[in-house]
């Protein structure tokens, strides 16, 4: 009978104790608290699994496909969005509703934050978005495609760099939206709209059928005995309203731009001096502003999927807040993909993070890299396209060459069990034999981050099992916890070791890379 | 503004240049940053499929060798200098499309960019378009060509080495490039209209000098030097290097190392050697025989290191003079500096365009008209716009126009230009040209004021689809001159077929019920057919005659094929009578019955009855016996059918030899006649020795009519075989026209008499006035001034 699996670690298949495996049955499965990362599923079949009623929702791991593998599968489970939604399984045998009570829900934009989850959640799309940022780091230094990897490397590791605030789409929105929104705010569009009131004589300046027919109704006959002691008839009268779709637009945008300022400012506190903080801080200030005066004048807010209106595509000031919005709720939508897919995203960015930390190794020369070619828009939590071999680094004082693979499509299935997406292959110039040496990386995505206690002992132990795979080292990269700096636990051949997305915590993860390599080309079990 | 890239792809070292951030677009830089694009620029196709380009591409593994598995396989890289070399070929469309990527590398978040190209005679229009056209599509930015000497002039006032402002200096821009190296000459001008703004005014193609000097002599002869410094590279067991034009470009000094892969998976350490690309060229042999133009300064841009390009500069000073270097970004440089002045509205240079002449026919004859002022330089940063040229008009009813258009100094191409509707009037048109400078093909349109359809949807001309004129301009004119004042040729009599002759009537039977009589009674009833087969009708008010058969064999549409089938029997079954009697294996014809039916079945005959026909005439012109001549008036019934039954040139133009051996008789006439007006190839089976004759006899003819004042049917015949052979014209057109080498003067002589003599008489002759408009006529004719196109249905007419 095929079996179904919840794992929680890649190399699940090869660890001996099974402790990171959960077999499911049909029934209700519930995922135990302390497993709030990444989470694969496997099957012993050779068909994918329905997973939310399709095929499609799990991301196959490569390797487990194929004659030569046998009949398995192995597929990466999405974050969800909704704590209540886990997951619908139709396995051989019954549904199996995998529930994740555990997991952070994804945070709206203009939540206010008050219970510790909400907390949690908060911090982890901060997180969600450095990780975005970063990645957009080397889209950015790919516009120079001769200095790419020195580019990123200097973003990543130069203090001064890592200091100033980085460029976001907010950032644009600041400096190009300021004065359009100041003009809306002074003379925001409105409408006169007709309403029937009681209105002095003296005053009445319109009557329609309505009035008239209320007037005839009125006892008396001349006007003045009609208007009664009040001296006052039923008329047309016109009042200003901006509760035009226009404005409600506008106000919706200033909401998700606070938002974003907001978030912004959060993740770039270290930089409050750098004048892209600056400019956004008094861009949330301006959309603060409208939207409280927007909400006095009784102006409503909207939901996307409206058409624009004339106004929204001709009126020059409204358009482009009408083209913010939309370029804002599109970031919204991609980073509801990105935070089902944050596992994902995690490994592009680990990938990346290697790549620098193999640059900064000592005397480090880049031999040649695959084009890293940065998506137009993501692919399940991944910006990037790239192929194998995605880098070859030239180590002249050791006489060594370090070969990064990254989410190779067809890997051996020596390899593949051990589930790593990154293979560093290395081997000495000149030498044929140590060329089968190999270093898996393992991206471990957790919610809360932090090191997993005895980690590196534990991917220790497999490097004895895969001789076959010519495992000779591991690491394990998982995100810092919270604001923390990068830590790091080392065992024979091995490192677990904390990454952030940011700042000091970014360096000295690269560092402590570096550190590793260093030393296990000095005292590591090349043989 | 506009974010602007200036582009310089050249294959050997690529650089672009912008002065705005990727990531901070709205925020110019203090000093323009400059893209390296690589050394000998590859692109290399990703799993994806995807090409990719530029430094990325060049540090790829991808086609690199099979030591690095499916990535390493050789179809997936290709160099940029191939590409280049494929755009001057229409036929590497594929290629062509692939010229995006090494720019997408390096115009990443552009809006607009100058690439430069090289400033040749072979970067012509077509190249330029095929160009342009590889770089267009959506979510791309927008390119502009510019002339890399022009780049690298604007480069250099921008740095200082050109000063900025003196009217008039010429700066001479050395270019090394593959080939040699690239000579332009280029003024300073002050533009008029733009207080103070200086540009290059460039007055044509470049020029390349001394192959020998080339990159890429250099770049074999260094790499020759490398391959034999080390034994693993020579036999070719590693990566192929790239340290030959590292070297040569100073990027990496002898006894610096190389990584390559091996072919077995391992690497492999390579030490550069020391290269001396010079040595083995006989300098400085590629510049001799140069005319050195004067120029106030003379600047060189070379992608070769200090050192060489020091070698290279003193090989060139001894031709060119002292010069100064240039350096290698100042195309790149000078690309975006073009932009950026496009983008302020000032012209970045003037150029002079190619020559675009239209071919008009004035009444002094034809004459190529200058679409582009010849010496006029214009500013490239605007579409130059054409005087519209009026003149040409679109002929009622035609649905074509025709033009040839001269492109550069020789080339001339032929336009046809079509519309769906034609117009109801003869309709003037306008031609409108337009083109910016150092892009692609001039637009050319035809527009119209008061042709609706041409207003709203002018015809704009597809230089690709144009086919070239071998001819030269000079030809054209003389040929269209030719066709202007071609003379006159008559319009040949055509008669067609019609279904009432085949069938009964109120008064006689047609040929089918001689048909099904033929089929009951056999040649019986020969005489039924072949007195239906003569039939013709002419119906009142039409101006056509119609006969059973048409003037070029055909039958009536409407004739089933079933009938069709049985007509074709009994005409063979004739035939087969006529050629037993011909070879004499059967008794001689009593009447002319046979003769007769097979005579009329115009284009029906096969070649043996049609060979029979033509010896039986041989015989009757030697005084022969022949058994087709025994029945009465059968030769008569012969030389007449022949006229008509002839169906190949060969055998018209045997006719045509006999007959004018034959006693010129009414019959010969009648028979010359019928050839002459009627037969589609008439005119290719005369020979101009045979034509020649026919009109002497004509001459003749026309004086024994003058003398014995025979103005009735021997005049017709006479004027009709004179008409039918002006038909001649279709192979000489100048045929019997008074300045022409023959008869013509003679002719046209004996004709003013004979006009004469039928106007004198003209109240006592039938048709007398027709007769002399006829003469008329014929005499514009051998003029070769006008004459009536139907002038052979006008004769046919007269009695």
């Amino acid at each position: 009978m095929p079996a179904i699996e919840l794992w929680t670690r890649p190399w699940a298949l090869v660890e001996t104790s099974r402790k990171h495996r959960f077999a499911m049955v049909p029934g209700a499965f519930e995922l135990p608290a302390e497993n709030l990362t990444a989470t694969w599923i496997y099957t012993t079949t050779s068909n994918p699994l329905r997973v939310d009623r399709s095929q499609a929702t799990l991301e196959p791991v490569p390797g487990y496909v194929g004659e030569a593998t046998g009949p398995r599968t192995l597929g990466l489970v999405p974050v969800p969005l909704r704590r209540q939604a886990g997951v619908q399984i139709e396995g051989p045998d019954g549904i199996i509703s995998v529930s994740l009570p555990h997991f952070p829900e994804r945070p709206s934009e203009v939540e206010v934050i008050r219970t510790a989850d909400q907390e949690i959640a908060h911090h982890l799309f901060l997180r969600l978005k450095s990780v975005w940022a970063r990645l957009k780091d080397a889209e950015a230094a790919s516009a120079d495609p001769s200095t790419l990897w020195v580019e990123l490397r200097r973003r990543w590791t130069e203090e001064t760099v890592q200091d100033d605030a980085f460029m976001d789409v907010i950032v644009r929105h600041a400096r190009n939206l300021g004065t359009t929104i100041d003009t809306i705010e002074k003379s925001p569009r409105r409408i006169l709209r007709r309403y029937h009131q009681m209105t002095p004589l003296s005053r009445v300046q319109e009557v329609d059928r309505r009035s008239m027919t209320w007037l005839i109704r009125q006892p008396g006959e001349s006007l003045a005995e009609r208007a009664g002691d009040r001296q006052q008839i039923l008329a047309v009268a016109r009042r200003e309203n901006f509760d035009t779709l226009e404005n409600r637009v506008v106000r919706a945008y200033a909401a998700i731009a606070r938002s974003n300022a907001k978030d912004y400012k959060e993740r770039n506190s270290q930089a409050q001096l750098h004048r892209r903080f600056q400019d956004v801080s008094a861009f949330e200030k301006r959309c603060k502003r409208l939207d409280r005066d927007f909400a006095e004048l009784g102006v409503r807010t909207t939901d996307p999927g409206i058409t624009p209106n004339f106004v929204m595509q001709h009126n020059p000031a409204y358009r482009k807040i009408w083209e913010a919005w939309q370029e804002l709720i599109q970031q919204r939508r991609e980073l509801d993909e990105l935070w089902r897919w944050q596992s994902r995203s995690w490994e592009d960015y680990c990938a990346l993070v290697l790549m620098v930390a193999l640059q900064s190794l000592p005397g480090s020369k880049l031999i040649a890299a695959s084009p890293l070619y940065f998506r137009d828009e993501q692919h399940r939590g991944s910006w990037l396209d790239q192929d194998n071999p995605f880098g070859v680094f030239y180590l002249p004082d050791h006489q060594t060459v370090f070969e990064v693979r990254f989410r190779m499509k067809r890997p051996h299935k020596f390899l593949a069990d051990f589930g790593a997406p990154i293979w560093v292959r290395y081997g000495k110039l000149q030498d044929d034999r140590s060329f089968l040496k190999y270093i898996a990386v393992w991206p471990i995505w957790h919610a809360l981050g932090g090191l997993c206690p005895g980690e590196a002992d534990e991917i220790s132990g497999l490097i004895t099992l895969g001789r076959r795979a010519h495992l000779s080292g591991g690491v394990v990269m998982r995100p810092t916890a919270g604001n923390a700096d990068s830590e790091s636990e080392d065992a024979p051949a091995t490192t677990a070791l904390t990454v952030g997305t940011s700042g000091a915590p970014l360096r000295k993860a690269i560092g402590n890379l570096v550190q590793f390599f260093d030393e296990f080309l000095q005292s590591g079990p090349i043989t | 503004m506009r974010r602007w890239v200036g582009v310089d792809i050249n294959g050997w070292h690529d650089l672009a240049c912008r002065d705005w951030s990727f990531e901070d677009p709205d925020t110019p830089l203090q000093d323009p940053q400059l893209i390296d694009g690589g050394l000998q620029g590859v692109l290399v196709q990703l799993d994806s499929g995807r090409w990719i380009g530029g430094p990325q591409a060049s540090l790829a593994p991808h086609g690199r060798s099979g030591a690095w598995g499916e990535v390493g396989l050789p179809e997936r890289r290709k160099s940029v200098r191939s590409l280049l070399d494929a755009l001057k070929d229409e036929a590497e469309t594929q290629s062509h499309f692939l010229f995006w990527a090494p720019v997408e590398a390096l115009t990443a978040g552009a809006q607009n960019y100058f690439l430069t190209i090289p400033d040749s005679v072979s970067y012509d229009e077509s190249v330029r378009e095929r160009l342009l056209g590889a770089l267009r599509g959506q979510k791309r930015p927008k390119a502009a060509l510019l002339w890399r000497s022009v780049a690298c002039f604007l480069g250099a006032m921008e740095t200082g080495q050109i000063p900025s402002d003196r009217d008039g200096f010429r700066v001479r821009i050395l270019t090394h490039v593959s080939d040699g190296l690239e000579e332009q000459i280029l003024t300073l001008r002050r533009v008029q209209g733009q207080s103070g703004h200086y540009a290059p005014e460039r007055q044509g193609y470049g020029q390349t000098f001394g192959p020998e000097l080339g990159l890429k002599a250099l770049f074999e002869s260094a790499e020759k030097d490398v391959l034999l410094s080390d034994q693993t590279l020579l036999e070719g067991r590693c990566d192929p290097t790239s340290m030959a034009f590292q070297l040569l470009s100073g990027r990496m000094k002898p006894g610096d190392v190389e990584i390559l892969r091996r072919a077995n998976g391992t690497w492999v350490e390579i030490s550069a050697p020391k290269i001396e690309p010079f040595n083995s060229l006989s300098l400085p042999a590629g510049l001799e025989g140069h005319s050195v133009e004067p120029a106030d300064m003379t600047l060189l841009s070379t992608p070769l290191g200090a050192s060489f390009a020091d070698t290279l500069a003193d090989v060139v000073e001894t031709y060119w003079g002292r010069l100064e270097m240039l350096s290698w970004d100042a195309a790149a440089r000078g690309a975006l500096k073009a932009g950026l002045l496009v983008e302020s509205g000032l012209p970045h240079f003037l150029d002079r365009l190619d020559p675009v002449r239209l071919c008009l026919l004035k009444t002094e004859g034809a004459e190529f008209v200058d679409l582009i002022p010849e010496r006029e330089t214009v500013p490239a940063n605007h579409t130059y716009k054409s005087k519209p040229i009026t003149g040409p008009v679109w002929g009622s009813g035609k649905t074509t126009i025709e033009f040839y258009i001269q492109k550069g100094d020789t080339k001339v191409r032929h336009w046809t230009a079509t519309t769906e509707t034609p117009p109801s009037d003869d309709t003037s048109v306008e031609i409108h040209l337009s083109q910016k400078p150092a892009q692609g093909w001039a637009k050319i349109q035809i527009v119209s004021s008061t042709w609706e359809d041409l207003r709203r949807k002018p015809i704009d001309i597809d230089w690709l689809s144009l086919p070239e004129d071998q001819r030269s301009p000079e030809e054209i004119i003389e040929e269209l001159d030719k066709d202007f004042y071609r003379p006159q040729i008559p319009n040949r009599i055509l008669e067609p077929s019609h279904i009432d002759l085949w069938t009964n009537d109120a008064f006689r039977s047609g040929i089918l019920d001689a048909v099904s009589q033929f089929e009951q009674r056999g040649p019986e009833a020969l005489e039924s057919l072949s007195k239906a087969i003569r039939r013709r009708l002419n119906p009142p008010l039409y101006s056509t005659v119609y006969l059973p058969i048409g003037t070029d064999g055909e039958l009536p549409e409407l004739l089933s094929a079933d009938d069709t089938l049985r007509f074709k029997n009994v005409v063979q079954a004739i035939e087969h009578e006529v050629i037993c009697v011909a070879q004499k294996s059967r008794n001689r014809l009593k009447n002319n019955n046979h003769l007769l039916c097979l005579g009329w079945a115009t284009g029906q005959c096969s070649d043996r009855v049609q060979d029979a026909f033509l010896n039986a005439i041989r015989a009757e012109i030697e005084g022969e016996d022949h058994p087709l001549l025994s029945a009465h008036a059968s030769a008569r019934t012969i030389v007449r059918g022949a006229a008509r039954i002839m169906t190949s040139t060969e055998k018209l133009h045997s006719l045509f030899s006999l007959l004018v051996k034959r006693n010129q008789n009414a019959d010969t006439r009648g028979a010359l006649c019928d050839a002459l007006s009627r037969r589609k190839f008439a005119p290719q089976s005369l020979s101009r020795q045979l034509a020649g004759k026919i009109a002497q006899d004509t001459a003749e003819n026309i004086d024994r009519l003058i003398e014995k004042k025979s103005f009735e049917v021997d005049l017709k015949y006479t004027l009709l075989i004179l008409t039918g052979l002006l038909r001649y014209r279709e192979v000489e057109p100048w045929f019997l026209t008074p300045d022409n080498p023959g008869h013509g003067r003679e002719i046209q002589k004996k004709l003013e008499k004979l006009r004469i003599s039928v106007f004198r008489h003209r109240k006592r002759i039938g048709q007398g006035d027709l007769k002399v408009e006829i003469i008329d006529s014929l005499l514009e004719y051998i003029e070769g001034t006008g004459g009536d196109p139907n002038l052979l249905r006008m004769l046919e007419e007269i009695t």
